[in-house]
């Protein structure tokens, strides 16, 4: 028995399972990945760490990283070009972020997402970007502030204003491969663009790229990937949207959304499709750039209903520009799926031709809970 | 007229080994000339020739080893009075040999333990455990007084089983104090200790303590019957013993547990264990036991409970530590990068710089270097100690960095899990999973994750497959038994501590309520 188990080790030591050892010292950390056409090229970037070395808290001698780039006309090909040009092994799994070059967007994204569906090494959880008007390369190049490593920042920016500003859903690439392989559905990416200031570029987010099919064919830009963002079909939580205020006119108050849910169900009537979406959402009062008394009765209703209109008309938008690119980026197609299982079978093949006919209702329920410290407006005597 | 007719003593030629095996003969001159071979050379043997008081005196010979009696008590109850003590009442000189040694032992001697002996291998046994045997001329057998008294160690704090709370006392090397110790913390007469005579040169007094109905009767039988067929010149230390005695003889995975302390063993007593101590030896040796009693620390049941469970819970844990942190760490900064935190792993890739060893032979040097600390520490003398420890931690925690030999976190590593192995109750546990940590070590460095299941899984296979005295060595938790795993992962509370832990014949398992008397 023992003899046994001896044997089984060895056989085992023998036929060495996939990972082979990668002494740290002999490995390249790549925080960042980005890909892109150039002509008929496929160009692969990668933003490399450098090694962060506790003692030395100051180190201006070397960068903290390297953006390394290569050509090929293939991804793989691309990726090994890469590969002769540093000097250790790249430790794919530890890319944090992905950003695809828009020039690729537009033109087919065929041309990568095979190599991506079928690749183990990159996770499957880090966020997607598209570049916008510039290259990946230029992006990954790019130093942010604070943060040492762009890919790293990029990919914060995106959480933090997911939960304080309330713009961009993040999409990650099992996500984003999942909108491409289903009917009835499509993939929506934050946009990443640089900013250019006479301080040095700053990375920033600016729109979300609409796909359709295999390509990109357009943006969201803020307001309506807000207007996204109401529908998602999880619970959302956070984020900061401005409404009229009731008791000025042209002035604003802002107010902070603590959570609310989108409940979207298709209805077909008559040959028709409605869509009904009902918003629950609650939020708390922040900022009202105006003295005078908001905070009775009737303006709080005001207020709520104010509220109700803005995010009304801002579901509008989006829902008007998807139809207009042709887009499912909402996943209609599959909640009818979901619902009439018999009509989506006869629906399916012209979906393109009947998703820019889907009628909708939209009812929203805002309720202000809360105005922080202050139970009353400020008021100057 | 005996004492004139006594005759000349034959001439002895008898091999000794052949001597011992005799009875003693009724004439004095001859035994005389036997033990004098027999104990030829033995310069503390003391031979005390008198004439007892008698019509007419009697010749008698007082034999014992010096530094073994207490000689005042000697001079006092036996030779006194036999010098002294007349022949009164009845009429004189008439006494048969035998009434006269009844009357020695009845009537003259003032000394508590005394009894008959007839041959001489139970007199060369007698004198050597520090009995005086008194012959005397004309009697077939002769007269064993105890007067053991010796020198030995005061009863002092053992110091390899430190507690804060609790009983302080130890066990010293002497066997009757040490059932004294024992027998006053269990007055019931239900606690039997069992004495036996092992080693052919060194006849060494062992004793078998237990409570008769708590430790199950057949375990008892098969413990003394494993010990009788021992055959072994001499006995120091229970370790002679157990290496005979456990189930599995041939592994690392000691099947007892040790202890200096009685309050400890005890508390095994009391849960049907059987103890073992030998003669000379103030260790104590506990059997049956499983690995999982390696947790239990004898202060658990002296603090409160609800601390007493957590500090286990964090025994646990620094077992699990001193077992696989190192290899874990091999394993996962040279297989398995993808498991470390992104930042983490750009800081341990620049303290890895420059290191020329592969991360598993860095592992294996730090872990041997500390082994080795450790081994020196335990015999340095005092004056050197401190020295020695303060060069071992400057060579691995610093020079050894900033030569580039090995790298911070490595140190980081070895440091915890050698603290972490400083935490086990059990010195035994600690030398297991010591010899088991290198062997993990190898397999994460050859095989990584994999290598560590592989390891472990081996490691419970094997210790599936032992026992101990027939309790299986994973117990309870193989074969499972919920409700004594409420009292070995934590402490459980006196007034819930109802049973004691299930071992196979026991009679009595209730340690409150029913028939605790047991």
């Amino acid at each position: 028995m023992k003899r046994a188990f001896l044997l089984l080790f060895l056989l085992l030591l023998g036929f060495n399972p996939g990972c082979g050892i990668t002494e740290l010292d002999k490995a390249s950390i790549p925080l960042g990945l980005g890909v892109d056409v150039d002509g008929e090229q496929i160009v692969v970037s990668t933003e490399l760490a450098s090694p962060i070395s506790p003692e030395e808290t100051e180190s201006t001698s070397d960068p903290a990283f390297y953006v390394i780039s290569g050509r090929g006309p293939s991804v793989v090909e691309a990726a090994r070009q890469i590969t002769l040009q540093i000097p250790r092994n790249p430790l794919w799994s530890h890319t944090n972020t992905m950003i695809i070059g828009e020039k690729l967007a537009r033109q087919d994204m065929a041309l990568f997402m095979d190599f991506l569906s079928r690749n183990r090494h990159v996770r499957k959880n880090i966020p997607v970007f598209v570049s916008s008007q510039s290259t990946p390369e230029e992006i990954l190049s790019v130093k942010p502030p604070i943060e040492p490593h762009p890919s790293i920042a990029i990919k914060n920016i995106l959480n933090l204003q997911e939960k304080q500003v309330g713009i961009y859903v993040p999409i990650d690439l099992k996500e984003m491969e999942f909108r491409f392989l289903s009917p009835g559905i499509e993939p929506l990416v934050p946009q990443v663009s640089i900013l250019e200031s006479n301080t040095g570029k700053r990375l920033c987010l600016e729109g979300a790229a609409v796909f359709r099919g295999r390509k990109m064919v357009g943006s969201f830009n803020e307001m309506e990937s807000r207007g996204y963002r109401w529908m998602s079909p999880r619970r959302i939580q956070g984020g900061l949207f401005l409404v009229p205020s009731p008791l000025h006119s042209g002035k604003l108050i802002s107010l902070e959304l603590s959570r609310s849910l989108a409940q979207i169900t298709p209805k077909l009537q008559e040959g028709a499709i409605i869509m009904r979406i009902e918003i629950k959402a609650e939020g708390n009062f922040y900022e009202q750039n105006e003295a005078g008394e908001l905070f009775t009765r009737e303006r709080f209703q005001a207020i709520e209903e104010l509220a109700n209109q803005e995010i009304k008309r801002q579901i509008l938008l989006s829902i008007d520009k998807a139809q207009e690119l042709n887009s499912d980026v909402f996943g209609w197609g599959q909640m009818i799926k979901q619902n009439y299982p018999q009509q989506w079978g006869e629906m399916e093949g012209n979906w393109e031709e009947l998703f820019p006919t889907v009628d909708k209702q939209i009812k929203v329920d805002f309720s202000l809970r809360r105005s922080y410290l202050a139970d009353k407006s400020f008021n100057f005597q | 007229m005996r004492f004139i007719k006594s005759k000349k003593p034959e001439k002895i030629d008898i091999p000794p080994g052949e001597l011992v095996e005799q009875a003693l003969s009724p004439v004095l001159q001859d035994n005389r000339e036997k033990l004098r071979i027999l104990l030829a050379g033995c310069s503390d043997v003391v031979m005390r020739d008198f004439m007892l008081a008698s019509h007419p005196p009697t010749p008698g010979l007082l034999l014992y080893f010096d530094g073994l009696v207490d000689k005042e008590q000697v001079a006092l109850h036996l030779l006194q009075p036999l010098l002294t003590e007349q022949n009164t009442g009845d009429s004189s000189g008439n006494l048969s040999p035998d009434e006269m040694l009844k009357r020695v032992q009845y009537r003259i001697l003032s000394i508590s333990e005394v009894k008959t002996l007839s041959n001489i291998e139970e007199l060369l046994h007698h004198i050597s455990s520090g009995d005086t045997v008194l012959l005397i001329d004309g009697c077939s057998s002769g007269l064993v007084a105890g007067t053991r008294s010796w020198q030995s160690r005061a009863i002092q704090t053992p110091e390899n089983e430190i507690t804060i709370y609790g009983p302080k006392e130890g066990l010293s090397e002497t066997l009757r104090f040490n059932t004294a110790l024992l027998r006053r913390r269990i007055k019931s007469t239900n606690f039997k200790i069992e004495n036996m005579v092992i080693g052919k040169l060194s006849k060494t007094d062992v004793a078998l303590f237990y409570i008769e109905h708590i430790a199950p009767r057949p375990m008892v039988e098969e413990l003394k019957k494993r010990l009788e067929a021992i055959d072994i010149d001499a006995v120091l230390d229970p370790r002679y013993l157990v290496e005979f005695v456990a189930d599995e003889k041939r592994s690392i995975f000691t099947q007892e547990q040790y202890t200096e302390k009685p309050d400890r063993l005890c508390g095994y007593l009391l849960e049907g264990r059987i103890a073992v101590m030998v003669d000379g030896s103030p260790m104590a040796l506990i059997v049956p036991v499983s690995f999982l009693e390696y947790l239990i620390s004898p202060e658990d049941y002296y603090i409160n409970y609800i601390a007493a469970s957590l500090f286990r819970l964090l025994r646990l844990g620094a077992f699990a530590i001193a077992l696989l942190l190192p290899s874990l760490y091999v394993a996962v900064i040279t297989y398995h990068h993808e498991m470390v935190p992104t930042p983490l792993l750009l800081t341990l890739a620049a303290t890895r710089q420059g290191v020329p060893f592969p991360a598993f032979v860095e592992a294996l040097l730090l872990d041997l270097t500390f082994e080795l600390l450790r081994e020196a520490g335990l015999r340095l003398p005092r004056a050197v100690g401190p020295a020695v420890s303060i060069v071992g931690a400057l060579i691995i925690g610093d020079a050894a960095v900033r030569a580039g030999l090995v790298s911070t976190p490595m140190v980081v590593i070895i440091a915890a899990t050698g603290i972490a192995s400083f935490a086990s109750p059990s010195y035994n546990a600690g030398i297991i999973i010591r010899i088991a940590r290198f062997a993990f070590l190898i397999a994460s460095g050859l095989l990584g994750f994999l290598g560590i299941m592989i390891a472990l899984i081996l490691l419970f296979v094997r210790m599936a497959s032992l026992s101990s005295l027939g309790l299986p060595y994973l117990a309870p938790l193989a074969p499972f038994n919920w409700q004594q795993l409420g009292d070995i992962f934590i402490r459980r509370p006196w007034f819930e501590n109802r049973k004691r832990p299930y071992l196979e014949g026991m009679e009595n398992q209730w340690r409150q309520g029913k028939s605790t008397g047991g």
